[in-house]
């Protein structure tokens, strides 16, 4: 039996020049899926919440919590980027539970776009908060001579993003479709349920550590952040 | 390996677009759904504790009010108090001025009793006197008592100044009481004395008075010559009575 590469995305269509992939698609399944769902639970908001509301309300304010811990910031202004790489990864790591859908983080692409945007928004976060001279300065903390050091751990520690989130999502989705392979229909479900577990604490994982780098981005001293240390997984 | 340059771009865009999205949808409706709860709760909190403020603050004033009253109280009874011992002494006082005037008029009302009871009884004894000088006098011969009183009783007029005896005679007719009836030589004897004494009067009446006890009494419309034991006894009892108004006072 031969398997894909897990490097390599199939193009299902083309838009004009634009091929379109199996990851990009299945993306836009999860966000019409996500958005959609926001609506619908979203657009009849009331003062005295129903349980579909009070759930939702409880996650929401989870993640707002966490942003103001681990930011020691008011999270209003990066609930929405946190919230969502938290909620896409999920959703988009639960995905190979479907039969048929390989979950887009599965692919180096959507992880690295992942990577890049929280990169960008590492730097965006951080000039707008401290101004572009006391940003850059704080790469001379806490010495001149660690400044270039400093630079490259910005982009190795969101390369470090990308390859922690695909190695993990990768390796359990190619695990899953060995061992289906060789032992039939009931034996992978231990894994998937693992697969679970792994993709919970991945987005977990990718959504704390880009709270990690905003916040030390948006502080004042440097790289750390004061509450919490990035966490290797 | 082969990086697929537009599938890293559309993700890309796919998840800032998710981004919006999302904020759009979910994070911004939730969000703005729990702020308005909580500046709801915020305001129900901030109104109890208003309402709390000012219950405290009327609790506060209500106790200074009450404390006022509790002062006033104290001072109003601190004023009755005083008022009430001042009453009462001034009562006391009165109480004691009546007591007094009463005991006052007791130990004059018991002096006057005691003055009557004495008077009564020196009255009795006067009688008692007179009737055991009667009964003594019965004793002796009557001519030797009248002729006593007789002369006596001329002795008497023979102390008068000429003008009384004058306007005695003038008087009218002469009355001569005596104890007991007086026989005609004794009547003649004192009409006698009596012309002697009196030469212008008429001849006098002789009439009999058993309260004069002894002696004889000289009467005219106008004034009467005592000289009797009856006289004489009332003399001592309106002496002693005298005395002992005197002893009184």
């Amino acid at each position: 039996m031969k398997f894909a590469s897990p490097l390599e995305s199939h193009v299902l269509f083309a838009i004009g020049p634009v091929p379109i992939s199996q990851p990009v698609a299945t993306t836009w399944g999860i966000m019409a899926f996500l958005t959609i769902g926001s609506w619908l639970l979203t657009r009849r908001l009331a003062f005295r919440p129903t349980r579909a509301q009070a759930a939702l309300e409880l996650v929401v304010e989870t993640i707002a919590g966490q942003i103001r811990e681990t930011m020691e910031a008011e999270p209003r202004r990066y609930l929405p980027l946190i919230g969502t790489l938290f909620l896409f990864l999920l959703v988009a790591n639960w995905s190979s539970l479907i039969p048929g859908v390989e979950p887009p983080t599965a692919t180096l692409e959507t992880d690295a776009a992942l990577a890049l945007i929280v990169f960008g928004a590492t730097l965006w976060f951080g000039v707008r908060a401290l101004g572009p001279r006391a940003y850059l300065a704080t790469f001379a903390r806490p010495s001149i001579l660690l400044a270039p050091l400093n630079i490259v751990e910005l982009f190795t520690r969101s390369f470090s993003l990308m390859v922690r989130l695909f190695g993990n999502v990768m390796s359990g989705v190619f695990m899953i479709g060995v061992v289906l392979s060789l032992a039939g229909l009931l034996v992978p479900i231990p894994l998937m349920a693992l697969e679970m577990l792994t993709g919970a604490v991945q987005a977990y994982i990718f959504g704390a550590l880009a709270m990690v780098f905003i916040g030390s981005a948006i502080s004042e001293n440097g790289a750390r952040p004061p509450s919490k240390q990035e966490s290797p997984a | 390996m082969r990086i697929d340059w537009w599938t890293l771009a559309l993700q890309a865009v796919n998840v800032l677009i998710l981004v919006w999205l999302l904020g759009r949808f979910l994070f911004r409706p939730v969000m703005d759904a729990i702020a308005a709860r909580q500046a709801s709760a915020q305001a129900l909190l901030d109104e109890a504790r208003e309402a709390k403020d000012r219950a405290q603050a009327e609790a506060q004033a209500l106790k200074t009010q009450n404390d006022g009253f509790v002062a006033d109280a104290a001072a109003r009874r601190a004023e009755i108090r005083t008022e009430a011992e001042a009453e009462r002494q001034r009562l006391l006082a009165q109480a004691r001025l009546e007591a007094d005037a009463v005991v006052e008029q007791g130990h004059a009302a018991i002096d006057a009793e005691r003055g009557r009871v004495a008077a009564q009884w020196r009255e009795k004894a006067a009688s008692l006197a007179a009737s055991m000088a009667g009964t003594l006098l019965a004793r002796l011969p009557p001519e030797q008592t009248v002729q006593a009183m007789v002369d006596a009783l001329k002795a008497r007029l023979g102390d008068l100044s000429e003008a009384d005896r004058r306007s005695l005679a003038a008087a009218g007719p002469v009355t001569v009481a005596t104890p007991a009836p007086l026989t005609a030589d004794l009547q003649t004897q004192v009409a006698r004395a009596l012309g002697e004494i009196l030469p212008d009067t008429a001849t006098p009446i002789f009439a009999v008075d058993p309260d004069l006890i002894a002696g004889a009494e000289l009467r005219t419309p106008h004034a009467v010559v005592r000289n009797s034991w009856r006289a004489d006894l009332d003399a001592m009892v309106e002496s002693l009575n005298e005395d002992n108004h005197a002893r009184i006072a």
